[in-house]
């Protein structure tokens, strides 16, 4: 018989696998590992409590059903339960038809949250390096910026959408998501050059070592 | 009507999911045989990605043993 502590040693995807074979203790564990990212996105999304928590339960109900459509070949764990999250707290969303104007979606207040449960330290020291990292990214967005990215990815409107909201032209509203983008992916990329940069240091000098 | 050029100022809102989905299908077209676009569409979805961690941080009431219930009765 699988107990918790064993369930806990398994990766995600060993995890998922078992959850797909009706092992309720791997949901479990899985649960216990994700309830909170998935819980704080659908809050971000929805912006009330109880919403969100039905949202995170309806959550690890298809994770239950569709464990056996996952493929590891396609996306991590973790992007797989990110992706069903936010589809479904943007499906609830539109459902109660909020207007995109009224949309109470803000980067403003946020702070790093604490991290997650991590399966060891060294991951739970790279989950809080990856949070810091993108709060120091977006913090570095100017507001027009930061406000369509926040409606495109949080409130899951179109550029289209966005622009008629906003009442901006549609070019403009393209070019804020896009430098938005452009901005995060450089940053984030360039945090992570140092380590990077040694590692093709170390390359070139063994390379011209052996020349 | 589109150009068969590198759809790189596309990729960022596709990223997103913020496309028309006219313009989604011209994307995803192009990627399928264009490995430079599809290279730099990987990595803007890895930073579409990381915003769903820019959340503020937040707990559920509910206990574990509440998906289990729910498991059970599906």
């Amino acid at each position: 018989m699988t107990s918790s502590a064993d369930y806990a040693r398994y990766d995600d995807e060993r995890l998922i696998s078992l959850i797909a074979q009706l092992q309720a203790g791997a949901l479990d564990q899985l649960y216990d590992r994700y309830n909170r990212p998935i819980f704080s996105l659908a809050l971000m999304i929805v912006g009330d409590r109880a919403t969100a928590e039905e949202i995170t339960l309806d959550v690890f109900m298809r994770v239950w059903q569709k464990a056996g459509s996952y493929r590891a070949d396609q996306a991590r764990v973790s992007t797989w339960l990110t992706h069903i999250a936010r589809h479904h707290a943007i499906d609830v969303l539109r459902r109660r038809a909020v207007r995109l104007d009224q949309s109470a979606l803000s980067w403003d207040e946020i702070t790093p949250g604490a991290p997650l449960p991590a399966q060891n330290p060294g991951e739970l020291a790279e989950q809080s390096l990856r949070r810091e990292r993108i709060h120091a990214a977006i913090a570095r967005l100017p507001a027009d910026q930061k406000q369509a990215l926040m409606l495109a990815y949080f409130g899951g409107y179109t550029q289209t959408q966005i622009a008629e909201a906003l009442k901006q032209p549609l070019g403009t509203i393209k070019t804020r998501l896009r430098l938005a983008m452009q901005k995060l992916r450089d940053f984030l990329h360039d945090e992570q050059e140092p380590g990077d940069k040694s590692a093709q240091a170390v390359n070139t000098y063994n390379m011209s070592e052996e020349d | 009507m589109f150009d068969e050029t590198h759809v790189s100022d596309l990729l960022p809102a596709y990223a997103l999911g913020s496309l028309d989905a006219d313009e989604a299908s011209h994307v995803e077209e192009h990627l399928l045989s264009c490995w430079i676009c599809r290279n730099e569409s990987n990595a803007f979805q890895t930073v579409a990605e990381q915003l769903s961690l820019a959340t503020p941080a937040a707990s559920l009431r509910s206990s574990r043993i509440v998906v289990m219930i729910c498991v059970s009765l599906s």
